[in-house]
């Protein structure tokens, strides 16, 4: 088939109308700018809501409207952190925190794709382990840590592992429902073309499934901070976990703070990670249509 | 069911005899086809039409090894291709020997040569280093990959058959200008127009060479326009190839515009009602719609169609 005709070929046409293309050319680099402006002020309203709370509460905690002892002002609080972070008590607890947080997530989630992907491939799998997975992921997972600290005793395994629980789960269910909700038609396209084994699992089930893992990748993200930070208020005396709540021991409430804008900052970065691996992984998601030529 | 041989004569591609098909489910049983019997003349155009839900593309399904008959057999002389003119590279992974269709009979090599009457075009059909299957499939809802760019699309089954990178994206580019989608290699099936996927599946099914082509209402997705230049392009690489196609329209102008044969089928479950041999000459003159003698046959297999389209609209 000849497809000289073209008939929805997009790109400006060299050497044609001149004076058209460059109307063209010219309204769609205002509305290209236009969408750039937005996205910039997306951006710094991000910043400013935040920054605007901040100053707010920096204002009503030296006024005396909030009880400056429990509401330690921001200032006072960057000041503590800078303390911590110079006299090494921060790095001494931002450490075991993210390391553990790394490995249990990591290593749940890797458990977790597999699982999953195999569970979508293999009926059997599937109706072996469905309901039994189905079933734990309803257990609270923090509510196993007595057992693991049973059987581990108070080592790095078991803080660890109910990182990597929490998160195996969370994948698991999202990688199956991604492998399993892949449509009906593009199955039997890729059957159609003989697509099997080894490669319909890399070219048809993985890239059916990835959206959906990242999906899970981020809900897990936040579920994992949260389960190191609770395994550490309890079953630890390193961690940023055990530093917030041994700052409500002693009544610290600036160290306190520290550790929670800490962890949240850990838990933003992580998150963070993710949606830009994702980026790079799954372009055919992204939302932006051809790219623009450059010289307009 | 008269088994009906169907023009132009040569040696039969598909022999379908007392194909049935019954799908089996919770809520009850749903005869899809019933007793169908056809033969498909190597290097012939087939159209189907039919109303809806009458089994046309379990039909089609079951041609293309699919999906399996319930009873009857369907024997299918086409093999799959596997000449790579001298450099082939056929992998180890793409078996060559296993029967393509399901219920195909034990191949008796004839020697009838194939259809590839050799209008010595670009060398992009048909001689595809590896093996492809003997039937490539365009589906009524195009099942494009939307992770893969254009050319990753249309190079899928050729890739699949174990073409080498340079020589699958040399096939795919000829097929994606062919269809007119210059400039769209790299492109991600979201960022196209719905015909323009629809046009990427059927050029998937081409580039992969295959010696028969089973489309499943290929260009309904398109407007009519494009519909109408789609026709035209369709036509120009059939008559190019002259490969075995069965194309299933409910468009009764477009079977006899693009068709040798049609087939009529009835409400279902889906039998063969009628077959219709398609008296003009190609290449097709392009005023063929206005004439008399279209206008009548148009008629002909609309007088026969409605009583089926009531039939099955009365049915669900
Ligand atoms: N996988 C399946 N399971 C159960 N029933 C099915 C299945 N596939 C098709 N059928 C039934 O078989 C009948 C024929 O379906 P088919 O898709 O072949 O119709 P069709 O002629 O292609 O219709 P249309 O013109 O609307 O595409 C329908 O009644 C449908 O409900
Ligand atoms: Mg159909």
């Amino acid at each position: 088939m000849s497809g000289s005709e073209a008939p929805d070929q997009v790109q400006a046409v060299p050497g044609g109308n001149t004076v058209r293309t460059q109307a063209l050319n010219e309204a769609a680099a205002r509305a290209y700018s236009h969408s750039r402006l937005l996205a910039t002020r997306d951006v710094l309203l991000s910043i400013f809501t935040p920054i605007l709370l901040l100053a707010l509460w920096e204002v009503a905690a030296r006024c005396g409207w909030i009880d400056k002892k429990l509401y330690t002002p921001p200032t006072q609080i960057a000041v503590q952190g800078a303390k911590m972070v110079s006299s090494g008590e921060m790095w001494r607890n931002l450490e075991p925190t993210v390391l553990r947080l790394l490995i249990g997530f990591i290593l749940g989630s890797v458990a977790g794709i597999i699982a999953g992907l195999l569970m979508g491939v293999s009926r059997v799998i599937r109706a072996a382990l469905g309901p039994m997975f189905t079933a734990l992921y309803a257990l609270p997972k923090i509510a196993i840590l007595p057992l693991l600290l049973l059987i581990f005793g108070l080592t790095e395994t078991p803080k660890v592992l109910s990182v990597a629980i929490s998160v195996f789960f969370i994948l698991q269910i999202n990688t199956l429902a991604g492998v399993v909700q892949i449509d009906e038609r593009i199955l039997e396209a890729a059957r159609a073309y003989r697509a099997t084994g080894w490669r319909l699992f890399r070219f048809v089930l993985l890239p059916g499934a990835i959206p959906s893992i990242f999906t899970g990748l981020q809900v897990a993200a936040g579920s994992g901070v949260i389960v190191v930070t609770a395994v550490e208020f309890v079953a630890s005396n390193t961690g940023l976990g055990y530093l917030i709540w041994n700052s409500w021991q002693l009544f610290k409430p600036a160290q306190m703070y520290v550790g929670l804008i800490v962890v949240s900052i850990i838990g933003a970065l992580l998150t963070g990670a993710i949606v830009l691996l994702e980026r790079a992984i799954v372009p055919w998601r992204r939302a932006n249509t051809l790219k623009r030529k450059k010289n307009t | 069911m008269s088994l009906a041989v169907i023009a132009p004569s040569g040696p039969p591609a598909f022999a379908v005899e007392g194909l049935s098909k019954m799908f089996s489910g919770r809520t009850g049983d749903v005869l899809a086809l019933d007793d169908v019997t056809l033969e498909l003349n190597e290097g012939s155009f087939t159209c189907i039409v039919g109303p809806s839900g009458c089994g046309k593309s379990t039909l089609l399904r079951i041609l293309g090894g699919l999906e399996t008959a319930t009873l009857g057999t369907v024997t299918s002389r086409l093999r799959s291709v596997n000449s790579g003119l001298g450099n082939v590279r056929s992998t180890p992974e793409t078996d060559t020997s296993t029967p393509k269709t399901d219920t195909s009979t034990p191949k008796t090599d004839t020697s009838t040569p194939k259809t590839d009457t050799s209008t010595p075009r670009t060398d992009t059909s048909a001689r595809v280093a590896g093996s492809v299957p003997a039937s490539a499939f365009v589906f009524q809802e195009h099942g494009v990959f939307p992770w893969f760019t254009v050319l990753d699309n249309v190079s899928f089954g050729i890739r699949m058959a174990g073409v080498g990178k340079t020589q699958r994206d040399k096939i795919a580019r000829d097929w994606i200008s062919r269809i007119g989608l210059d400039g769209f290699e790299t492109a991600y099936p979201h960022q196209l127009s719905g015909g323009m996927r629809q046009r990427i599946a059927i050029a998937r099914a081409f580039a992969t060479g295959s010696p028969c082509l089973l489309m499943d209402e290929p260009l309904g997705a398109l407007d009519a326009q494009t519909r109408m230049l789609m026709q035209e392009q369709l036509l120009r690489v059939w008559e190019a190839d002259r490969k075995t196609v069965v194309l299933v329209t409910h468009q009764i102008e477009e079977a006899l515009l693009l068709g040798d044969v049609v087939v009529i089928m009835s409400a279902r479950p889906g039998r063969v009602k009628e077959i219709i041999s398609v008296p003009f000459g190609r290449p097709r003159p392009a005023d063929l719609e206005g004439t008399p003698e279209f206008a009548q046959l148009r008629q002909h297999i609309w007088n026969a169609l409605r009583d089926e389209v009531r039939a099955s609209m009365a049915l669900s």
